[in-house]
């Protein structure tokens, strides 16, 4: 089995703390914080605000461009990752000779989808509208 | 009962739990969440199987980007402030006769194959993250020989070395038709309201 579990130790470490603050933040204002309810406190909080209307409502269908824009850049992001992996390592993985076409094949890799973005900046894609 | 298979019980334990939720639940966005932590600990046990290329990919296509594209749709769509959605009872038989075939399906191929703990030599690796990495990257050297596992008589089959190089670029020029296409659509909307 190539599964190490020391290499997860800090992702385990990070999720024990990210746990129990979750848990033990509510818990400790529920047990010590003080309670004077007044109408403005059972307010919903708007950044002071007064709140307008409900805030349960539809969404503009524009943000739906922003989330086929994020997905785009998430897959992106998952081809950079094995690269990542790969890069940082020492050793004869890849031929110290390859490292320069590498680098450029990277290069071509990111400058495909930077085309993409300058057309879609262009085409006013990003404007809100 | 070894750290690995009580890691292994709890993941399977909370994909199995959530993805009760996510069938049992009326509430959409209930749904969602239950799918969330079903498709997370799913990827948790890639991990642990020490695929942790496809883990990464099953975090990040599955709970970054479908979710966002359930959240969304949701957010998008829903028409009051709780959607609940009516289950019938004709829809529920034949959504277990559906997921009792599948489950059939998949326990009839399980029983076929042989235990892997059998067959894998003690040399046997996995794929890790940085070997795909070299493979996308063209360098072929680096792709372990690693062979089919699981067959009947505990045969292998050799895997050549092989490199992605041009999938690899190929994927990228699929982004960018994905992006010009989204720009494509926002344009024509755009173009039509000037019109009106």
């Amino acid at each position: 089995m190539d599964f190490f579990l020391g290499t997860y130790y800090p992702v385990f470490m990070y999720l024990v703390v990210v746990i129990g603050f979750a848990i033990a933040a509510p818990l400790t204002a529920h047990l010590i914080a003080p309670r004077k309810v007044t109408p403005v406190k059972q307010m919903p909080y708007e950044s002071g605000m007064d709140p307008i209307g409900d805030a349960r409502m539809k969404f503009d269908v524009k943000f739906y461009l922003i989330a086929i824009l994020f997905l785009v850049f998430d897959v992106e992001l998952l081809f950079l990752y094995p690269w990542a992996a790969t890069n940082q390592t020492t050793g004869s993985l890849i031929p110290s000779a390859f490292k320069d076409v590498v680098f450029w094949e990277i290069q071509a890799f990111l400058l495909t989808v930077v085309v993409a973005y300058i057309y879609a900046w262009r085409k006013g894609v990003f404007k809100w509208r | 009962m070894t750290l690995h298979a009580a890691l292994f019980y709890i993941l399977a334990t909370v994909t199995a739990i959530s993805a009760i939720g996510v069938a049992v639940t009326s509430n959409i966005v209930r749904a969602a969440t239950w799918l969330l932590f079903a498709l997370a600990s799913t990827a948790g046990i890639y991990f642990l199987l020490g695929a942790d290329f496809l883990g990464a990919t099953q975090l990040i296509v599955y709970v970054g980007g479908t979710m966002i594209l359930v959240v969304f749709g949701v957010m998008l769509t829903a028409s009051g402030p709780f959607v609940n959605m009516k289950v019938g009872a004709a829809e529920w038989a034949i959504s277990l006769a559906v997921g009792l075939l599948l489950y059939s399906v998949l326990a009839i191929v399980l029983l076929q194959i042989e235990p892997p703990s059998r067959n894998i030599p003690p040399n046997h690796t996995l794929l890790p993250s940085k070997h795909i990495g070299a493979a996308l990257l063209g360098s072929s050297s680096s792709t372990p020989e690693a062979k089919v596992t699981g067959l009947r008589g505990g045969q292998f089959i050799p895997r050549t070395r092989v490199s992605y190089l041009l999938p690899f670029e190929i994927i990228s020029v699929h982004l960018l038709v994905v992006l010009i296409g989204a720009a494509y659509l926002a344009r024509a909307k755009r173009r039509r309201e000037d019109v009106a």
